[in-house]
């Protein structure tokens, strides 16, 4: 009820501040929140932290256990796995967030344009998502890794090619709906330019949606990078992603163990962390599920 | 003797709230008191009319007959009988062997009260078999009754879905479905306000033949007085989840006494001329439950209430105006 | 209905043209080409092999001549390049049988645990028992979050290695199919088990559920009869993406055990650079997306009566 009466009051802050006060009462997604940020704080800072240069290899030391010099023990090459990791925390993240990023702004460039501009234009539009949707699009993704060379750029452009189409989807829906709504059309009456309705108006009430989806994308694509990864198709040694490293460890698990788990740990605790943070999230800017649960 | 032997249905007293520290945002937040001493009755037969504002408790006191209210909902006093029967506290099964057949409701919205994935003969024959009907049987009885509620065709109806009909249409069906059971008592919550004008009148009048054919009592919730005048034998007002007022439908629309009562009348559409399809009744807004005031619920929209009377401070008790005419207000009225 | 299934048809038939233009044109715009690896072989060989696939023509010419073959009553997949004794087709059907069972196994794995667990959680939500709820949702969590390369290991090291139920890496039948199967549903029961109960605790606040209690049928009634069939509608709208998604969950976890599928396969082509075998199972996985996703409208028309209507 309270949830609803602050939403009755003053738009905007009000709103925002009664969802920050449902997502605080959330344990799994404020506890998590904090474990992504140190985790990413980590990342950043890894490369001060690392006890080890992540590809210095010690062929004399070979695969060995963790230990006090080597918190995750050594890889096949005696390179430490600690530092291995941490470089990957980076690469994992900045695929998730690059590609995220690159989802975003096409995404929601697409889907406000269709939605604002419906009709023809829309109907086109969305008839190429559809279309687009129809493609088994992680196929098109491997072949452009193998073809054109395994880069950054080809997992950023190919990864983020995959998760636009649903985001342009999500922003077509809420500005189609937002479009009616009596401040946008009194600013149509106006004569407010669209481009600038649309920046002032309606993306800044679509932020919600927006914003949930984007958080639940970045945890797709750090696994659709690290199954690359795994395939061999991510990044290249020595350089590594979680994936690669699970990659290595799953070959070799059988007698080397640490070499899975410490990777396959790490990424599964941070995708866990994303997901219950984006399910918080819209727990918390759409109180209808919420009142539900 | 006679008189306790033919009431269908009395509250006695009857209280109810919804506690408030219950779920997230709601921390300590106060109890929603609904229904707060229910005082009315029902003969056999009989139809009573039971007006009041969205928020009045008209329909909790419905489901709470029916034992369908929210597992949060705390009796706190008073009774609730069914044929000299208190059912406040019975378990879920012996509520559910009285719905359908005994107790049925017919709920306002008719287009979100059918199950749009399921075709009205389904719907319609699985009501008729709780009473062991075999499958044939009930097909046959289902469309009886959907034609006896004026529905064209009933056979070839059985076999279509709720977005296929109309408003009307709907509404008839689930009066059918409700009075498939023949049940004693039915409760219609505001079973007319979808409709348009026409269909109505004919819904009014179908509770009419129902009850000379069969018999079947009725509480007929609405907060259209112009509904319940040509249908109820007596009316009852709620405000604040009281009975505020209650008295034969003659006495009643003669002389309304409460306040309130008066200011829903005085706000009545007109008898001829278009109707606006839902009036402001009374000045005001009713008052939230979660912060019921001490005194008399309706004082603050009241236009007669003064310190005099003490309405700020005192729950007026039910006075006896005429007879069978009590009202729940300390005013003495202009006579 | 007959017009909605031109509809998909004639859409069907776009897709698919874009796939084929996308994957013909990527591969010879990619540098390098099928027959370079092969060093050692003197370059009038390698120009009589291009020749012979007809490499050495204009590239919209031999688009041509691709599309012109699969427009026919006998769609022709030409010849495997790096295999060229045997047709693609030939190749392809072993191991699309082995992908499918693989894949259909999962499907029905995931929706025979996932639909009755989301319904669990949802009725334990409704009835204001949230213990069971919380522990059900968080665990679906935990399995749209561990990636199925990381739960096939660990199921090959625990239940081969250690325990020696199940056979490790060896493709021998039912048996072997126990493990994949498990490490690709965790992702499928948790999503399944989210939307059943989504659907279900929107369905139980409905009205017509309000008076499907009113005529006083049993819990077990209002349950299954009036409030499953609407809590499945989100739940058939994902078995389109859900196809398109475990093809590709199919390809990993068919690398993880040695499995001879169609998405081994195709892990295969891409790097051996066949071009004709990659352009084959790229067309065959296309047209199982296709066939699914009208399927899952199909079914959605099935059980919203409501949808049936429209054109």
């Amino acid at each position: 009820m309270s949830a609803a009466e602050a939403e009755t009051g003053s738009r905007g802050v009000s709103l925002r501040s009664a969802a920050w006060r449902r997502f605080r009462r959330n344990r799994a997604a404020l506890s998590s929140l904090f474990l992504l940020l140190f985790f990413v704080f980590v990342a950043i800072i890894s490369p001060w932290l690392a006890p080890h240069e992540y590809h210095h290899q010690n062929l004399a030391l070979g695969a060995s256990s963790p230990s006090v010099a080597h918190w995750f023990g050594t890889d096949y090459e005696g390179r430490d796995l600690l530092s291995r990791t941490l470089v990957g925390a980076r690469i994992s993240f900045l695929v998730g967030f690059a590609a995220t990023l690159v989802a975003l702004g096409i995404g929601v460039t697409w889907g406000a344009i269709a939605g604002w501009y419906g009709g023809r234009v829309d109907s086109l539009m969305m008839r190429v998502v559809d279309v687009l949707y129809g493609l088994p699009y992680m196929f098109f993704v491997i072949i452009l890794m193998v073809w054109f060379g395994r880069s950054f750029l080809n997992i950023f452009i190919g990864l983020g090619a995959v998760s636009w189409l649903t985001m342009a989807r999500i922003v077509r829906g809420v500005v189609m709906s937002l479009k009616e709504k009596e401040y946008v059309l009194a600013a149509r009456a106006t004569g407010v330019p669209s481009r600038r309705i649309l920046l002032r108006h309606v993306l800044p009430n679509a932020l919600g949606p927006i914003l949930v989806y984007a958080t639940l994308t970045v945890p797709r694509v750090m696994m659709e990078e690290a199954f690359l990864s795994f395939l061999g198709l991510g990044v290249q040694p020595p350089l590594a992603s979680w994936g690669s490293l699970i990659a290595e460890g799953a070959s070799l698990f059988r007698e080397y163990p640490w070499l899975l788990a410490f990777p396959a740990a790490v990424l599964s605790l941070t995708l866990l962390a994303l997901n219950f943070l984006g399910d918080g999230l819209r727990d918390a800017l759409d109180p209808k599920t919420e009142a539900n649960s | 003797m006679s008189a306790a032997d033919s009431r269908l249905l009395r509250f006695d007293d009857l209280a109810l709230e919804f506690p408030g520290g219950d779920g997230p945002g709601r921390d300590g937040a106060p109890a929603a008191k609904v229904l707060n001493g229910v005082d009315l009755s029902l003969e056999r037969g009989e139809i009573l009319g039971l007006v009041g504002e969205s928020g009045s408790g008209k329909t909790v006191a419905g489901l709470a007959t029916l034992g369908l209210l929210d597992r949060r909902a705390r009796f706190t006093r008073g009774r609730l009988e069914f044929r000299g029967e208190n059912i406040i506290g019975q378990s879920p099964a012996q509520h559910r062997r009285r719905r359908g057949l005994d107790i049925a409701m017919v709920f306002q919205d008719p287009m979100t009260s059918l199950n749009p994935f399921l075709r009205i003969g389904t719907q319609i024959i699985e009501v008729l078999r709780r009473r062991g009907m075999s499958r044939p049987d009930a097909k046959l009885a289902g469309a009886q009754w959907l034609g006896k509620m004026g529905l064209p065709k009933p056979e070839a109806q059985m076999k279509s879905y709720p977005h296929e009909m109309s408003g009307g249409m709907r509404q008839r069906v689930l009066i059918a479905i409700a009075l498939a059971l023949e049940p004693e008592l039915l409760i219609a919550d505001e079973p007319t306000t979808a409709l348009d004008v026409t269909t109505q009148a004919e819904i009014l009048a179908l509770f009419l033949r129902l009850r000379e054919t069969m018999g079947t009592a009725i509480i007929f919730i609405t907060h259209d007085l112009g509904a319940v005048a040509g249908l109820a034998d007596r009316m009852a007002v709620m405000y604040g989840g009281r009975i505020v007022e209650e008295a034969p439908v003659e006495t009643f629309f003669a002389a309304p006494a409460h306040p309130y009562s008066q200011g829903l009348m005085a706000s009545r559409p007109p008898l001829e001329g278009p109707r606006p399809h839902r009036l402001k009744l009374v000045g005001g807004t009713p008052p939230d439950p979660r912060h019921l005031p001490a005194g008399c619920a309706f004082a603050a929209r009241c236009i007669q209430a003064t310190s005099d009377l003490s309405c700020e401070e005192l729950v007026p008790p039910d006075r006896q105006f005429g007879a069978q005419h009590r009202v729940a207000c300390f005013w003495e009225g202009p006579r | 209905m007959a017009g909605f299934l031109t509809r998909r048809l004639i859409h069907s038939v776009l897709t698919l043209f874009v796939v084929i233009t996308i994957s013909f044109f990527m591969q010879r715009l990619a540098p390098g080409g099928p027959f370079d690896r092969e060093r050692d072989v003197p370059e009038a060989v390698r120009v009589a092999e291009a020749k012979a696939w007809r490499l050495d023509e204009p590239l919209f010419v031999q688009y041509s001549d691709y599309l012109g073959g699969l427009i026919s009553f006998t769609p022709d997949l030409k010849r495997s390049m790096t295999r060229p004794d045997y047709r693609v087709v030939e190749l392809m059907i072993p191991r699309l049988k082995v992908s499918l069972s693989l894949g259909f196994a999962v499907l029905i794995f995931s929706l025979l645990v996932g639909i009755p667990l989301g319904a669990a959680a949802a009725l334990a939500a409704h009835n204001r028992a949230g213990g069971y709820d919380h522990l059900a949702m968080g665990v679906a969590v935990v399995g749209i979050s561990v990636p199925s390369f990381v739960l096939g290991p660990l199921l090959k090291w625990v239940f081969a290695l250690e325990l020696g139920w199940f056979p490790e890496s060896r493709w021998t039948g039912l048996s072997s199919m126990v493990l994949p199967v498990l490490a690709l549903s965790a992702l499928y029961i948790a999503t399944i088990a989210r939307l059943t109960r989504s659907g279900m605790m929107e369905v139980l606040s409905e009205d017509w559920i309000r008076s499907a209690r009113a005529k006083g049928l049993s819990e077990v009634q209002v349950v299954f009869k009036h409030a499953l069939r609407g809590a499945l509608v989100p739940l058939v709208s994902y078995l389109g993406p859900a196809m398109a998604s475990l093809a590709v969950g199919s390809v990993v976890i068919e690398r993880v055990f040695n499995i001879p599928g169609l998405g081994n396969e195709f892990v295969d082509a891409a790097f051996n650079r066949d071009y004709t075998m990659v352009m084959g199972t790229v067309l065959v996985y296309s047209s199982l997306l296709i066939v699914m996703n009208i399927l899952s409208d199909l079914g959605l028309a099935w059980v919203d009566p409501r949808l049936r209507l429209r054109r």
